[in-house]
């Protein structure tokens, strides 16, 4: 049985993880880009980023792009597992709750 | 950690949704930016088809084909920088070997009349939007096929007013998708 993950499931770090793993295994999303689609601020999406790269589940590559500085943000292959193992759990606690309202029925 | 089976349920269609704009978001990308464009190529350029003598609008033609070109190549690169993602380069080589392809096939049909010129080119045009939608987004591949019927309509049905047809009916389809699709999946 998968276990929830308290540092995922924080609103807007679950989000962040989701739009991520929305990308293909290798794929990458600038920050602005990121912050609109999230509707967040800079520094409310930054502290977030901050806190899953400490856990190693997001990886941060600063460039440039037309000579602007561009952040290119991607989930890494501990933060993709961890998400899934969190979005399981939630699943098992929704068909679990579904198996009980069944058998109450 | 417990949550409640509602909490869970909101934190799956919160997840849903991101993914669902995630995903509309890299379909749509710099596509409604290129309909509109290539909208409002095809409305001038047909018109100047309808309006001008067969020489001039191929003139016209060539120009705005040659811009939009240019213009549709700089538009991917700026808007493609919002990500970066495995293979992303290779919608840039179908839309090459697209042109590429049409070029050879009107040199091995060659010669045709200027009407049939457009209409193939518009249909492959859509052909490629179709393929495309059926990659990314649906709606793209609505837009091809609806342009290409309308096409097909003025093409052989109504041959005196076929340029006219394409100005408004296929560019402005081309046009409009752009916009209803740069305004909802925003």
């Amino acid at each position: 049985m998968s276990m929830l993950n308290e540092i995922i499931h924080q609103p807007v770090r679950m989000r962040i993880m989701a739009a991520l793993m929305a990308l293909q295994d290798s794929g990458q999303i600038e920050f602005t880009h990121l912050r609109d689609v999230l509707s967040l601020t800079d520094g409310n999406l930054g502290a977030h980023l901050r806190k899953l790269e400490d856990v190693g589940y997001v990886s941060l590559d600063k460039t440039f792009v037309a000579r602007k500085p561009r952040t290119f943000i991607a989930a890494t292959k501990e933060g993709r597992q961890a998400f899934e193992d969190h979005v399981e759990a939630l699943e098992q606690i929704l068909s679990g709750a579904e198996v009980e309202e069944k058998n109450k029925a | 950690m417990d949550i409640s089976r509602e909490e869970a349920k909101q934190s799956l269609d919160a997840i849903r949704e991101v993914r669902t704009q995630i995903r509309r978001s890299i379909a749509a990308g710099s596509t409604p930016f290129h309909m509109i464009l290539w909208g409002l190529i095809w409305f001038f350029g047909y018109l100047g088809n309808h309006l001008l003598d067969a020489e001039t609008g191929g003139q016209i033609w060539s120009v705005l084909a040659v811009g939009g070109s240019i213009t549709s190549g700089v538009m991917g690169y700026r808007l493609g920088s919002r990500y970066r993602l495995p293979g992303s380069h290779r919608i840039l080589l179908i839309w090459f070997f697209f042109i590429l392809y049409v070029v050879l096939w009107i040199w091995v049909a060659w010669p045709l009349e200027m009407e049939q010129i457009s209409m193939l080119i518009a249909l492959h045009a859509m052909f490629a939007y179709v393929l495309l939608g059926l990659w990314l987004e649906s709606i793209i591949t609505w837009v091809g096929l609806l342009v290409s019927g309308l096409g097909l309509i003025g093409y052989f049905l109504l041959p005196d007013v076929y340029y006219l047809w394409m100005a408004f009916l296929g560019g402005g389809t081309m046009f409009g998708s752009g916009i209803y699709i740069l305004k909802r999946w925003k």
